[in-house]
């Protein structure tokens, strides 16, 4: 036997598989995929539903005239339909509400009620969402552990020797620029202390995607704007999804729903506003202190463990605006990994030479 | 100007969702497989989402032979969700992904032996040279598919997989068997 028949004879079995990746789950990314491409219409157009009439609780008449205001120049990712016209963000008011859930955990620092418009709030059919993001990798990858004395099930319960890895040193620079439709188009500027990238540039088109489940934009105009009900929709999803999972990580799903809202970027002002609302309420996230992040910028930030990798992942929000400045993920690997997003802006060309230069990616 | 993207044609075709139906019971483990390995298992889930996205909008150009098509189309995913290449090649690099996925054989010492070698071999490859080795003896591609998957041409990808089974075979014949006495003490 050959050295890639024996290979052949760790491939990874369905049982395996299904352990690390669930039936339910498999399932759910089918009817995701059945449920069509996402399709983010920018305002002008017709919708497809009429849009969702909540209004949270507590809500003061001041605030139903700002979220009037507010609500329908959402652009992207809100579903917003009607056709009021654009104002100047320096003249919106922003979106306020009475207090949220009440959490321990929330207790240390003054609960959010309320937000303001961001860029993408403002964008118009055949503009762009500009974002430029800088990564950074620090610390050390664990390599490869090498047991020396194997137990029968192929585990190693004693004696494993880690080799040292080198320091890695690794910083990217991510523009974008994201069309009303999804279609990005992204480049990459690549330095550090790998070889193989140092100093690349790296030109590419995205094809509309889904974002992450189950928030993904097409989803944001049947979220309850209400903080109880939108915890409760992710609540349940996350039950579901990823049914016998411990509480633990049910908690941190919370976290990682919420992050995959505001990561979307295009979530509407009342969403965020809700969303944040709920990471105050859960159990297991913590809230910090006010704080600012690498660039001085103030922020709110929030705080959640991964219980299924270790990892120790936070974000930063724009304490206005609820849109995120900065995320990162300490692993337990020693390795740091943190996105601060530098600027965002709305645009109307995407440069001539990143049109040129991109490669599609489907 | 188009400035919104509308459903492709098929979506409610039943022929092409039952197409769609079973490419995807046919090959979306081996799509998250793949996926696994260079990322965690929760991105590797995203990504398994998006590459049937696209097979499903471009279920035409989906070929007779789709494995090879979808995991090239899931590297091009890869390098979307995870923002970078680079932390993709790291956790790959890492070996992490590798040992999490490979199979477990409970019912032989000799087996549970041969595993630990072998990983420890794969962990000794260059991660070029391990993709390669992979993308044969995982995820069962011919050499010109498996090409394609690493982005290269046949003829590099020959190169690289012959270089990296002679190294392999070499690692193995001068590993070090661990005593029995040794063994799950």
């Amino acid at each position: 036997m050959n050295s890639i028949d024996q290979l052949s004879q760790l491939r990874p079995s369905d049982e395996a598989l299904d352990a690390l990746w669930f039936p339910a789950e498999r399932t759910a990314v089918l009817d995701e995929v059945l449920g069509g491409p996402v399709v983010v219409r920018p305002r002008a157009f017709a919708p497809r539903h009429p849009r969702r009439r909540t209004v949270a609780f507590g809500l003061s008449a001041a605030a139903v005239t700002a979220v009037a205001i507010a609500v329908p120049v959402a652009v992207l990712g809100g579903h917003s339909h009607d056709s009021t016209p654009v104002a100047d963000p320096t003249s919106m008011p922003a979106v306020t509400t009475g207090p949220p859930m009440t959490s321990a955990s929330a207790t240390t620092a003054a609960l959010t009620t309320s937000v303001s418009p961001a860029p993408v709030d403002l964008m118009k059919p055949g503009q762009f969402l500009h974002v430029v993001e800088v990564e950074k990798e620090d610390g050390q990858w664990s390599d490869y552990q090498q047991c020396t004395s194997p137990a029968l099930d192929g585990t190693c319960k004693t004696d494993l020797v880690t080799k040292t890895p080198p320091v890695t040193h690794y910083r990217a620079t991510h523009e974008s620029w994201t069309a009303a439709d999804g279609t990005t188009w992204r480049v990459d500027h690549v330095t550090g202390s790998d070889p193989e990238t140092n100093g690349s540039t790296n030109y590419y088109k995205f094809p509309p995607s889904f974002g992450a489940y189950p928030y993904a934009p097409k989803k944001f105009a049947d979220l309850p704007t209400d903080p109880v009900a939108l915890e409760k929709v992710l609540r349940d999803y996350n039950s579901k999804h990823y049914a016998g999972q411990d509480a633990d990580f049910l908690n941190y799903e919370m976290y990682d729903a919420v992050h995959g809202m505001l990561n979307t970027r295009v979530a509407p002002p009342k969403l965020r506003l809700a969303a944040v609302q709920v990471l105050e309420g859960a159990t297991g996230i913590t809230r910090g202190p006010a704080t600012t992040d690498s660039l001085g910028r103030p922020a709110l930030k929030f705080v959640a463990t991964n219980t299924k990798t270790g990892s120790t992942d936070s974000m930063l929000l724009d304490p206005k605006t609820l849109e995120i400045e900065q995320e990162s993920s300490t692993m337990p690997v020693s390795i740091v990994l943190t996105y601060v997003y530098k600027s965002v802006d709305v645009v109307d060309t995407v440069p001539a030479d990143v049109l040129q230069k991109a490669v599609a990616q489907n | 100007m188009p400035t919104c993207r509308t459903l492709p044609d098929v979506t409610g075709d039943p022929e092409a969702e039952s197409r769609l139906r079973a490419l995807f019971e046919a090959h979306s483990r081996q799509v998250f497989a793949y996926a696994a390995r260079h990322s965690d298992p929760n991105t590797a889930q995203d990504v398994v989402g998006e590459v049937f996205l696209v097979a499903w909008r471009r279920i035409e150009d989906v070929p007779e032979n789709p494995l090879p098509w979808l995991l090239v189309t899931a590297r091009n995913v890869l390098h979307n969700v995870s923002r970078s290449v680079g932390r993709q090649r790291r956790l790959a690099d890492a070996m992490v992904s590798v040992e999490r996925l490979a199979a477990r054989v409970p019912a032989a010492e000799e087996t549970a032996l041969r595993r630990a070698e072998m990983l420890g071999a794969l962990g000794q490859l260059s991660s070029a040279e391990r993709e390669a080795v992979l993308l044969i003896a995982w995820d069962g591609l011919a050499t010109a598919d498996a090409a394609a998957v690493a982005g290269c041409s046949r003829r590099a990808f020959e190169v690289r997989l012959s270089r990296a089974r002679a190294r392999l075979d070499r690692l193995l014949s001068t590993s070090r068997p661990v005593p029995l006495n040794e063994v799950a003490r």
